[in-house]
């Protein structure tokens, strides 16, 4: 290629990507989804918001609330108005004006769904901002975890393709509230399914696939010190992140091909002729269906561990196994109640509570003279003049 | 030329909206006649590349719209103002006619311009941030036929484009539409007649899908010499040479 061929080419690259950011600014000013912004504002609230902040400020617990419930209600809201969004062209009947435009009709609707896509996965990032600001200013020990902020941002991203690529190949008035039903019913087939798996007496035996469902102790926390002794195995976010970013690919997919078949009158036109669109389209479509099935393969090889949760053999790392070092917080001189620093916010009460109780034994023979708290995973001990304290959800 | 048709013909299931349509036309104002159901918008729609021909060969701009290269090129250069305008209620004016103007994939610095003229040629210059939801029936013409020109088309087609105009405004459109057409293929798809005797150079009557006249509006008047419907003497050529073609049908 001669230079002058190539600085045309990069001419036309630029100002084929000033039109797109152009198109997509004019989309995401007008987008549907900024209706909607105050119900997802007062879903958060009142689903995530106040379910967290009655969580102890442990990153792992509170982050368990932005992959539970929080990420079903997004992703019906989103199925739900992509599905609206992509019904556009047909409610307000632009499609043959739209049709006699240059730009290719899948390039068109991608600018539309990704400006959907990202008012959604912009106010699930600020519903994850604010619930992690609000550990920030309580946590006193560890950091924010990223994988669950990974599942919910893909979750929230395929469900605004599956309801778009079911808005554009089923384009409808009742598209948009028939989406988003059936994208609740299954979440809560595979919820409900999950936290059956979850209460079994003994979990080991339960099949993982459940696990897709819901993230390392989401929702509801099994135990308040998850991550706290041992790190969260990233093996079912993992499993997640390649389930959904799965299904996201297939629909992307979709939607490069669908717009072929729905230009309104035009079904027997070769619009899908660019063969280099359909020939992405079909990798990506295949890549996706290989990504969710392996994810789901492997979320059948899911084993629950007492410790860490779930763990999926081919993905997990013998590193996550090992306790996370950590220096206790003590208090009290002739009877030491310690604590992990995760819980500091607690010593002074778990203190007052124990010291009446170790008075009472004080100068016995063998009594304790200290007493440090241990992983619910594992049951209380003795060594020696010490007792191990475990912390249960009451706290 | 512009459009060249070789015998179109456009079927919908059993119904022949259009039947062996053969056209050429040059730059200049096309006026395109006939009662409701002749074939106007099937045609207009073959023509914007909407539609693809049942048979027959359609060429566009000296180009081939079958082929998706040739068909893209044509659509950069393509006008097209549809009979029921569909649009966004929340878009602005400016910003209605700059998402058509970057979906005909303008060169970018042209756009901003091109936008800024489109609109004070349809007379919206000091509506262009009005919201689309709060014009009137008549000015959302205005801003479909913005959209049409803005990106100074060498083929503009245009489906009844002065419904809902007031006189003032239909005066001003076929004086556009005139000046136009010095440069470019205007196709007007209407059934009023004065718009086509006044602003059009040449003309076509199509009923039940075939072109039944061709010429000029002072041909088409002649027709009417001695015929008693219609109000004025293009009306009455227009009546004439339809009741001529549905003579020729019934025997």
């Amino acid at each position: 290629m001669t230079a002058v061929a190539l600085t045309h080419r990069t001419a036309r690259f630029r100002t084929a990507r000033f039109r797109t950011v152009r198109a997509l600014r004019l989309e995401i000013k007008h987008s549907a989804v900024v209706w909607v912004l105050p119900v997802l504002a007062a879903l958060f609230y009142f689903n995530a918001y106040r379910t967290a902040a009655g969580y102890p400020p442990t990153w792992t617990v509170r982050a368990s609330v932005i992959t539970g419930p929080n990420l079903i209600f997004f992703s019906v809201i989103a199925a739900g108005i992509a599905a609206w969004v992509a019904t556009r062209e047909g409610r307000r009947k632009t499609g043959d004006l739209l049709a006699t435009t240059a730009r290719a009709a899948w390039a068109r609707q991608a600018t539309v769904f990704a400006a959907t896509a990202f008012w959604m996965v912009l106010a699930y990032l600020a519903g994850i901002a604010v619930i992690y600001l609000q550990t920030a200013l309580q946590a006193t020990w560890g950091g924010p975890p990223l994988w669950p902020v990974a599942v919910g941002v893909v979750g929230v991203a395929a469900s605004c393709a599956v309801g778009f690529a079911c808005g554009t190949l089923l384009p409808g008035r009742f598209t948009a509230p028939v989406v988003a039903v059936a994208v609740f019913v299954a979440w809560f087939i595979g919820v409900a399914a999950a936290n059956s798996v979850n209460n079994f007496v003994d979990v080991r035996n339960a099949k993982g696939t459940a696990a897709l469902f819901v993230s390392t102790d989401s929702g509801r926390p099994r135990q308040v010190d998850a991550g706290v002794y041992y790190r969260v195995p990233p093996d079912v976010s993992i499993a997640q992140v390649m389930f959904m970013g799965g299904v996201l690919l297939v629909m992307v997919g979709l939607l490069a091909l669908l717009p072929a078949a729905r230009v309104p009158g035009a079904r027997d036109v070769p619009f899908a002729g660019r063969r280099w669109l359909t020939v992405v389209a079909a990798a990506g479509i295949t890549c996706g269906v290989a990504a969710s099935v392996t994810a789901f393969s492997l979320a059948g090889t899911a084993r629950f561990s007492v410790a860490t949760g779930w763990e999926i053999a081919a993905l997990h790392d013998a590193a996550d196994d090992h306790p996370v070092p950590y220096t206790f917080d003590c208090t009290g001189s002739a009877f030491t109640v310690c604590i992990h620093p995760a819980f500091e916010p607690y010593l002074g009460a778990m203190s007052a509570a124990l010291q009446p109780a170790a008075a009472e034994i004080a100068g016995l023979p063998g009594a304790p003279v200290r007493a440090d708290m241990t992983t619910g995973a594992a049951p209380p001990r003795r060594r020696g003049d010490d007792i191990g304290l475990r912390l249960f959800n009451g706290i | 030329m512009n459009i060249e048709l070789t015998d179109v013909t456009r079927t919908f299931g059993r119904n022949k909206a259009v039947d062996g349509v053969s056209l050429a036309a040059g730059p200049g104002v096309f006026g395109l006649l006939g009662p409701n159901g002749a074939g106007k918008t099937s045609l207009l729609r073959v023509l914007a590349t909407v539609l693809p021909p049942s048979s027959g060969t359609v060429r566009l701009l000296g180009r081939d719209p079958g082929q998706p290269a040739a068909r893209t090129q044509i659509r950069r250069r393509l006008g097209y103002l549809p009979q029921n305008l569909g649009y966004y209620p929340s878009f602005t004016v400016a910003e209605f006619v700059e998402y058509f103007a970057l979906l005909k994939e303008m060169p970018a610095h042209q756009v901003p311009t091109a936008v800024a003229a489109a609109v004070e040629r349809v007379d919206l210059g000091p509506r262009a941030r009005a919201r689309l939801r709060t014009l009137s029936g008549g000015m959302l013409r205005r801003v479909g036929i913005a959209q049409a020109i803005v990106n100074g088309p060498d083929l503009l087609l245009l489906d009844e484009p002065t419904a809902g105009l007031d006189p003032e405004q239909r005066v001003a459109f076929r004086a556009l539409i005139r000046e136009l057409g010095q440069h470019a293929t205007v196709v007007v798809s209407t059934h009023l007649v004065e718009d086509v005797g006044t602003a059009c150079s040449e003309v076509a009557l199509m009923a039940e899908g075939k072109v039944v006249f061709r010429g000029t509006p002072e041909e088409l008047t002649a027709h009417g010499e001695g015929h008693e419907v219609g109000d004025s003497p293009l009306e009455r050529g227009y009546s004439a040479v339809l009741a001529a073609s549905r003579k020729q049908v019934a025997a």
